[in-house]
């Protein structure tokens, strides 16, 4: 016994001569991990990946930028990861959902989740429009015939934006519609609604009613989120319909959840050098043509720069709003 | 024919061979590393094909994705462990063939069935390509989730020789399968506060924990893979070609059961290969009974496996919607090639969606061609010492299965799940039955929700819904025949008193599962309260039967004579003792590989266990930790870059 445990550490000590100098560690700057909060395959993925080309050679040193995929909870497990256990020093950073920040506030369940202590580095995109379709067949053009219908518009789960969005709908307008969840994704609802077992969504974008196959088979009736310059700005919003300000407000809200899109963060506790290391790299990468010609592959996504700082200070006052705000809010999508 | 002509000609061109033959042999490299698989390959390559055309990237990456379950039976038949989650079922019956000295012979007939199934399943992809999208949308959610019942009913060719525990087996699985978040109430089920366990438990930790170290275990109490000294001969390679060939029906089945199951959205490789191998359980042929090496039992999974790549590409091809977690990551290919799934994939693009048939079939040929050529001196390790090979095993899973979070939890979840798999493994209780439940469970629940909340109850007069339950319920009905007409044979048995605790801690978990899942939302607690209740009760009857066999004790039989029946292969006495080793030495190197990283913990792991278990000489020991540190490097750092936590020392010495 004696011999073996002298043999354990003989080896011990020559593999610690051979091979600890060369191991990496993720706290080398010369390597920064860009953690996305989706599984492989997808656009956040995607963008994690495009990113991860470019921003390095704007950050001190040029170190790697790896992708690492931490899916889980819509992208609320990377945001928690980011406020505990990982490094602030630059070298973990992460991609997260445009409705991180506001989970806490809709669903009680992450009330333990604190948004204001993450750091924000920007977000690249702008409000892609959410609009609620309806299969021709049924022959709904009006809100009005959206209110009066009797139909199922699809979701995937009860915490996502598509969600939200046909839900706040149904309450705001008080429509008889039912709303079915548990699908996996949009393409999944999009063949649902090909294959007529769901009238339609609310979750629909531009670039989606752009492919001849779903634009031609459904109405666009209703806006539930997007921007003020849109193909569909002459389709009626869900805020235009309700006349009571705090319920206004609710969904307004709840449009802000798609405001921001591709949020970059820094764990809590990242310090304002670091952070403005990291801003002033993505501004740069922002500004690469290169970088934007990668961007233009998705289709669909239009490139627009809000830096951390002024991220952080809108998001900080979006969350300062009424309580009452959230409350209605709450109750638009439970 | 155009349209074939001229994705032949594109095909052809030198580059995009090059890509196909790289995507290949990466292919085959990823798979025969435990704990990694074609997601890991995907990720890794398709970043790399910005630069390239489309017919070179999906010749690279379908390349890769489509061998990745051909390599992945190595590990598989030669010591228990599964390469990826695809070659799991391959297992039960491949490792005791290798047991036996049959090494060559279940690689002969595993790559040949993958061969034929994989060229199978892309032919009948290419067949399907005019009606991939009006059979899609004929298709509905409450077929799919017939066929996922269906998928379960298949249990009762897994439930081995005492039923109740088969069944059980099931039932937990489907429990443990609903920890995590559920994303459609968007509520947490059982994860005790713990980030890790969002997700759920993670499938690849799970197998291999499940199936891996146990068969270690064995492995370790046997002293070497193969129970006899022979060597391993070409003759026994072609033995195994001449099984594929003689089962030519049986692999042509079990493709198109991997091609049309593969085209159902969530229905995994795992799901996949456990159906396929009850359906060939069914009917055994000749040979040893199914889990004690009969060769069928390889070569069902096998082809199956291969053959759900083409069947995953038809949703994704047809409405985006990916057939499988590779094909999501296709689907980034398809972005950055600036292609979007739907009928342009078959009119504009026809000729890209033909190639990538090209594409599957010759990188399947190509995989199993090269795997073939390797088959001697793959099964001359079955004649090498198992303290050679175990520590070399050990720490490439201990590895494999951290790197997926980079978590300590990856490290004491596999531990937790590799005990339960040696419980199992030594109590007759089919891990097998376990693993189908739990790899169904999402489906089920999914589509049972989608289904009555769209249908109600008017979906169980769909056509295809009545064909498969009564499918479902003539399989599992002769099955229960069989088990009433056998009830009273005398047949070996675990010893009483371990079945008596397992059956009653696991009754004492269903009945807490039960209580807690009430507090569930309607929808999130129905599968797990339906789940729990059903294991609650088998526990309970299991529980019975040991209490009655341990008050008759003096006339049952020991487990120190046990010779298992199936899927039961129990270590008897050794088990204990092998057990604790193999426990021990993973310790050591999980221990190792937070202290001082992975490259310097593969290195000083396997020099010191290999010493330590006497299996070889200063310099043998010291050429295999230099070997298993290079690789480990090779795979881990130089073909893709991780983020590894700076090892414990290092943070403690202040480096």
């Amino acid at each position: 016994m004696k011999n073996r445990v002298a043999r354990w550490g003989r080896a011990m000590l020559v593999g610690l001569a051979l091979f600890l100098p060369t191991s990496v560690s993720a706290f080398d700057t010369k390597l920064v991990t860009l953690k996305v909060g989706y599984a492989p395959g997808g656009e956040y993925d995607l963008v994690a990946r495009i990113v991860a080309r470019h921003l390095g050679q704007y950050l001190p040193g040029h170190p790697e930028v790896i992708v690492q995929n931490v899916p889980g909870g819509g992208s609320l497990r990377l945001a928690q990861l980011m406020l505990g256990s990982e490094p602030s020093d630059g070298s973990s950073i992460g991609l997260i959902g445009s409705a991180v920040w506001v989970a806490p506030t809709l669903d009680p369940a992450v009330g333990d989740f604190d948004p204001l202590g993450l750091r924000w580095i920007g977000s690249l995109a702008a409000a892609p429009d959410s609009l609620c379709i309806v299969a021709k067949s049924l022959g709904i053009e009006t809100v009005e015939a959206f209110r009066e219908g009797d139909f199922i518009l699809g979701a995937t789960g009860r915490t996502s934006t598509g969600y939200y969005f046909a839900s706040a709908a149904r309450k705001a307008l008080d429509a008889k519609f039912r709303i079915v969840t548990a699908f996996e994704g949009i393409a999944e609802l999009e063949l649902a609604l090909l294959r007529g077992e769901i009238a339609g969504h609310c979750f629909a974008a531009a670039e989606d009613l752009r492919r001849a196959e779903l634009g031609e088979h459904v109405n666009v009736v209703l806006r539930a989120a997007g921007p003020e310059e849109s193909p569909y700005a002459d389709v009626p919003r869900l805020r235009d319909f309700i006349e009571d300000a705090h319920m206004r407000a609710a969904v307004m809200l709840l449009e802000g959840t798609r405001e921001f899109n591709f949020q970059f963060i820094a764990p809590k506790g990242t310090s304002e050098e670091t952070m403005a290391v990291l801003r002033d790299a993505m501004a740069a990468m922002a500004a690469d043509p290169a970088y934007a010609a990668d961007m233009a592959i998705i289709d669909g996504v239009v490139l627009r720069l809000v830096p951390g700082g002024e991220l952080e200070t809108a998001l900080r006052a979006r969350l300062d709003a009424d309580p009452d705000i959230f409350a209605l809010a709450r109750q638009l999508i439970e | 024919m155009d349209i074939i002509l001229l994705a032949l000609a594109e095909m052809t061109e030198p580059f995009r061979l090059l890509m196909l033959v790289t995507g290949t042999i990466t292919g085959l490299i990823v798979g025969v590393v435990p704990g990694i698989g074609g997601i890991f390959g995907l990720a890794l390559f398709v970043p790399l094909t910005y630069q390239l055309d489309p017919y070179a990237a999906f010749a690279l990456l379908l390349g890769m994705s489509s061998v990745t379950t051909t390599s992945d039976t190595i590990p598989a038949v030669l010591l228990g462990v599964p390469g990826t989650v695809g070659a799991v079922a391959t297992v039960v019956d491949g490792h005791p063939m290798a047991r036996r000295g049959e090494a060559a012979r279940a690689f002969g007939a595993a790559y040949s069935a993958s061969l034929i199934g994989g060229v199978a399943g892309a032919l009948l992809l290419a067949i399907s390509i005019p009606f991939m999208r009006p059979l899609m949308l004929h298709m509905q959610t409450p077929d799919f989730f017939a066929v996922s019942a269906f998928g379960l009913s298949v249990v009762g060719m897994l439930a081995g020789s005492q039923p109740l525990k088969g069944l059980a087996a099931a039932m937990l699985g489907l429990l443990l399968a609903f920890v995590g978040i559920d994303a459609n109430a968007g509520i947490h089920r059982w994860t005790f506060g713990q980030i890790y366990l969002w997700e759920g438990i993670p499938l690849v930790v799970l197998f291999l924990g499940l199936f891996g170290l146990p068969e270690l275990a064995g492995l370790l109490a046997r002293g070497s893979i193969q129970e006899k000294a022979e060597l391993p001969t070409y003759a026994g390679m072609w033995r195994g070609i001449r099984d594929t060939l003689g089962s030519f029906w049986l692999v042509i089945r079990c493709s198109w059961i991997g091609t049309i199951l593969g085209a159902i959205p969530g229905v995994g490789i795992a799901a996949i290969d456990w159906i396929s191998y009850g359906h060939a359980a069914q009917n055994p042929g000749e040979g040893p009974p199914f889990g004690q090496g009969n060769v069928r039992g390889v070569i069902a999974p096998e082809s199956a496996n291969n053959a759900k790549e083409g069947g995953a590409l038809i949703p994704t091809l047809a409405f985006g919607v990916p057939g499988s977690a590779p094909m999501a990551l296709l689907l980034g290919a398809f972005m950055i090639h600036g292609l979007v799934p739907g009928p342009d994939m078959l009119s504009v693009h026809a000729p890209l969606t033909v190639s990538m048939v090209f594409t599957i079939a010759a990188a399947n040929i190509l995989g199993a061609v090269i795997c073939l050529f390797f088959t001697r001196p793959l099964a001359r390790l079955a004649n090498v010492p198992a303290g050679l090979i175990v520590p070399l095993v050990v720490v490439f899973m201990i590895i494999g299965a951290f790197q997926n979070n980079m978590d300590v939890l990856d490290l004491l979840m596999l531990g937790g799940v590799g005990a339960l798999g040696m419980a199992m493994k030594e109590l007759n209780w089919p891990r097998s039955a376990f693993a189908l439940g739990f790899v169904l469970a999402p489906m089920l629940e999914r589509n049972f929700f989608l289904t009555y909340q769209i249908h109600g109850w008017g979906w169980l007069t769909r056509p295809l819904v009545l064909a498969l339950f009564a499918m479902a319920a003539i399989g599992f009905g002769r099955r229960a025949v069989t088990w009433y007409r056998t009830r009273g044979r005398q047949r070996q048995l675990p010893a009483p008193l371990p079945d008596l605790v397992f059956s009653g801690l696991l009754l004492a978990l269903a009945v807490a599962a039960f209580v807690s899942a009430g507090a569930f939302p309607f929808d999130a607690r129905m599968f797990p309260m339906i789940s729990a209740g059903i294991l609650a009760a088998l526990a309970l009857a299991i529980f019975l039967q040991a209490a009655a066999r341990w008050r008759d004790r003096g006339t049952s039989t020991t487990a120190a004579a046990l010779t298992g029946e199936g899927e039961w292969a129990p270590v008897g006495e050794f088990a204990l003792k092998a057990s604790v080793r193999l426990a021990l030495l993973a310790g050591a190197a999980s221990a190792l590989l937070l202290l001082v990283g992975h490259i310097a913990a593969a290195f000083v792991f396997v020099l010191g266990s290999t010493l330590m278990l006497g299996a070889a000489s200063w310099r043998t020991a010291l050429a295999s930790a230099m070997g298993a540190a290079l690789f480990v490097y090779a795979v881990f750092d130089l073909m893709v870059s991780r983020a590894w936590p700076a090892p414990l020392l290092k943070q403690a010495l202040g480096l």
